[in-house]
């Protein structure tokens, strides 16, 4: 520490210029980390908050979601069921992959509810709402159908289908153990065989690998897994994981409509975001992506020039015994010691003097950078400073004490 | 001077590896102004097309169609009925309607007809090809852009014979294919807010529910070349008239557009649109204040670096004969050539990133403006090499130069 603190007075002392510069670099590159992510911000943050005020979105216990409710874009679609109009599994196993295919990477997952008969109006009336479901999950994986794995999916034990499972239709699901002795065994059973549990729906039986959701109500499985013969059933609800592009909703719209056209009584519009938008925030994305690599270059070319004025330093330090190690340490010390400091002024100048104006241009990103931000970022700039840092010097310091001293750079 | 050229060259050699460093960070501040310039102009995207129309006198039009009153003596339909009927007009530029009737087919191409102001000043988002200001004229050949999803089936390098009015059959090629969801010249009235210029551009996406089954865009020039018919549409009109015209006859004017539409003064739709544009420069400001204190203060830390580096070598010259102001000389003349590398490596990071398709989603584009940057930024690069050797070196003898620079 001592050392380190010498050291950086002596590059004060010796090198006014440099050590000036570099104090104006890092400045200038926190304030730049800073201002970027603002911008990357303000266009997620205002799309959140202007689909969360556009539609009215459920979390899957139906409750109204608030603002800082991480289920967003998640989307319910209401199916007309009736009798008449009734669809079974096998006429719709296309849709899986078909959305998949439309909505691309934006597609967390499909969540869908089946039957395993179908119920009179006066059988749901008389059970109140407690016929089993077959709830089937999908998402695409590398152009596959496959079990998505649902961050806030209740599990009590087990494991979720795996891969495997799902692409070979194998006989697996997840069960809702809890609720089923509710059920009228010709729906759905449960058995149990050698501490094994095995449930019985649509002429088919299926292991139970997991144990879901105390309350679900039936059994979960992959589309391959599921009965062909089980009934399509109120509703469906969809994930994403970004707003859909205008032209991504068209394709999914026309895959619901191709399955469910006759189904549909309520039309449900997921909001998108325009072209044009999506161009120029994109830009601007890449703006502040190309600035982080100017001014890390920048902070290179001259930390060089810094190495290259204290060579003699170096070279002395190394002939009385230091190792590369130990001068590289000193380096990173004295390096991460500025920088930090330098950041906690750039953060301080940022918050005070920056966002009250940029409060204004961008409300959305400002009114969500906290102090966990301004740490995350301060990690970020460190740890890619040291690493740049780490590897000039490590570079300059391969070169013998003699050439050091000598002029640095081999003749 | 050759002399000097020579050491300059020399003064690169020498530190090849680091000016190599700076030519790349010049590039990559090159390429931050492009992006920066292409993001302030896609935001103006929509007034600086119409920018010099809007200080004119006149009105904006919309006119409504109306096959039921074609008979009609104040019935509006072609930019004559209006010239004839107001002498006051000087000029008016609008967008049209036609149907391309394609020849030994029962297919017919519905297409808006672009003034040349319009083809010349506003050019939407492309998926593919060219737009029509790109696409080679071609005797006999009428250039088309279609939207991306159509109905009629066209893709960019489709050519199909059209039946002209008088039956001559004339080539139409299509060039280009316009992004679905791409912003282009509304079309309908219904949602058009006359005052408002932003308005005037609506993102058009296929839907076949809606009935927006695709369309064309042809040039109005081109149209009139070959004899080919085409009605003022719903879209927009910009309507100027004489300098020398009353406030009196431009009233009768828009009196006569009411009649058969709806229109609005010229000069509100310009003080709206100047004020969107203000907002939208306001918006962009923090991007363009912040960019540009970066490119100073990078310059700034470059020239000094540099300066410091050649210090010695500079401290040599001077004791062999020159002065400072060679010195300074060899300075500017090794940063001339830096910069002449870092144009050439940007140059080369933008063809690069086009055509991998990196700038597909982005509104970074290349033009006059964004050259206009880049020649900015490497005039004040070579400012700072002339000032800053200057301030280093001072009221300081080479002696003492060469004393502390061994």
């Amino acid at each position: 520490m001592r050392y380190t603190l010498k050291n950086i007075k002596q590059f004060i002392k010796n090198n006014t210029l440099y050590f000036f510069l570099f104090l104006l670099s890092v400045f200038m590159s926190s304030l730049i980390l800073l201002s970027a992510y603002v911008i990357y911000t303000e266009y997620h943050e205002k799309t959140y908050r202007e689909i969360n005020g556009a539609v009215g979105l459920y979390d899957e216990s139906g409750s109204e979601m608030d603002e800082e409710s991480p289920e967003y874009l998640l989307f319910q679609q209401p199916l007309d069921k009736y009798y008449e109009n009734s669809m079974m599994l096998g006429e719709c196993r296309g849709f899986f992959e078909e959305v998949g295919n439309a909505l691309g990477d934006k597609l967390d997952y499909i969540s869908f509810e089946c039957y395993p008969r179908l119920y009179s109006a006066q059988e749901l009336n008389d059970m109140e709402w407690n016929a089993p479901y077959i709830t089937i999950y999908a998402t695409q994986k590398n152009g596959e159908v496959v079990f998505p794995n649902i961050k806030n999916m209740v599990m009590t034990s087990g494991r979720i289908p795996t891969e495997y499972e799902a692409l070979n239709g194998e006989a697996v699901c997840l069960a809702g153990i809890e609720r089923m002795s509710i059920f009228d065994e010709s729906d759905m059973k449960l058995t149990q065989e050698d501490g094994q549990y095995y449930v019985t729906t649509c002429g088919a039986k299926y292991k139970v690998v997991g144990r879901f959701n105390p309350l679900a109500l039936g059994i979960a499985m992959a589309p391959q897994s599921a009965p062909d013969n089980c009934y399509v059933g109120s509703m469906f609800e969809i994930k994403l994981n970004d707003v859909p592009t205008v032209k991504e909703y068209a394709a999914y719209k026309s895959v619901v409509d191709k399955y469910f056209g006759d189904m549909i009584t309520q039309s449900y519009e997921i909001p998108t975001v325009s072209v044009e938008t999506e161009y120029f925030y994109t830009t601007n994305v890449w703006l502040s992506i190309i600035i982080i690599l100017a001014a890390a270059v920048n902070l290179a070319a001259l930390y060089e020039s810094v190495l290259m004025s204290r060579r003699k330093t170096f070279a002395i330090f190394r002939l009385n015994g230091a190792s590369k190690l130990k001068i590289c340490e000193m380096c990173l010390a004295e390096t991460a010691g500025i920088s930090a400091i330098v950041f906690i002024l750039a953060a301080v100048v940022f918050k005070f003097l920056v966002m009250p104006v940029l409060s204004d241009y961008y409300p959305y990103a400002v009114s969500v950078i906290s102090l966990k931000t301004y740490i995350s970022m301060f990690l970020i700039y460190l740890a890619v400073t040291i690493i740049i840092i780490f590897v000039l010097v490590l570079r300059y310091l391969s070169k013998t004490p003699v050439t050091l001293l000598k002029g640095g750079e081999s003749k | 001077m050759i002399t000097y050229i020579r050491f300059a060259l020399l003064e690169l050699k020498k530190n090849s590896r680091f000016n190599l460093i700076i030519a790349f960070e010049i590039a990559i501040l090159l390429v931050v102004v492009v992006v920066t310039v292409s993001s302030v102009l896609s935001q103006l995207r929509y007034y600086l097309p119409m920018k010099d129309i809007l200080d004119s006198k006149g009105c904006v039009a919309q006119i409504v169609y109306s096959s039921s009153r074609y008979d009609e003596e104040d019935a509006i339909y072609y930019e004559e009925d209006i010239k004839n009927k107001y002498p006051c007009v000087d000029n008016i530029v609008s967008m049209s309607h036609t149907t391309l009737s394609v020849a030994d087919a029962e297919k017919y191409v519905n297409a808006y007809v672009y003034d040349d102001m319009l083809v010349e000043g506003y050019k939407p988002i492309m998926k593919n090809g060219k737009w029509l200001t790109e696409a080679k004229q071609e005797d006999g050949v009428l250039n088309v852009v279609v939207t991306e999803l159509n109905d009629f089936g066209f893709k960019t390098g489709d050519e199909y014979q059209i039946q002209s009015d008088d039956g001559s059959i004339i080539t139409a090629r299509v060039v280009g294919e316009i992004l679905d969801g791409a912003a282009v010249l509304s079309r309908y009235g219904k949602d058009l807010e006359l005052t408002e210029i932003d308005s005037y551009f609506a993102a058009y996406y296929y839907d076949e529910d809606k009935g927006d089954l695709g369309f064309g865009i042809v040039s109005e020039s081109e149209m009139d070349k070959y004899g080919l018919d085409y009605t003022l549409s719903t879209g927009v009109s910009f309507i100027t008239v004489k300098d020398s015209s009353t406030d009196e006859e431009l009233q009768t004017l828009m009196d006569g557009i009411n009649n058969s539409g709806r229109c609005v003064e010229m000069s509100t739709v310009n003080s709206n649109s100047i004020r969107t544009v203000k907002k939208s420069l306001l918006f962009m400001a923090p991007i363009m204040i912040g960019v540009l204190l970066f490119v100073v203060i990078t310059n700034i830390c470059l020239s000094s670096i540099n300066a410091k580096k050649q210090l010695r070598s500079y401290g040599v010259y001077y004791i062999c004969g020159s002065r400072w102001k060679q010195c300074v000389f060899i300075s500017v003349f090794s940063s001339i050539v830096t910069a002449a590398i870092a144009a050439v490596l940007a140059a080369l990071a933008l063809f690069i990133g086009d055509k991998s398709g990196l700038l597909k989603n982005t509104v970074i584009e290349f033009g006059s403006w964004q050259l206009l940057a880049c020649l900015a930024v490497v005039v004040l690069y070579l400012i700072t090499a002339i000032i800053m050797p200057l301030a280093i070196i001072g009221r300081t003898n080479p002696r003492e130069i060469l004393k502390n620079n061994e």
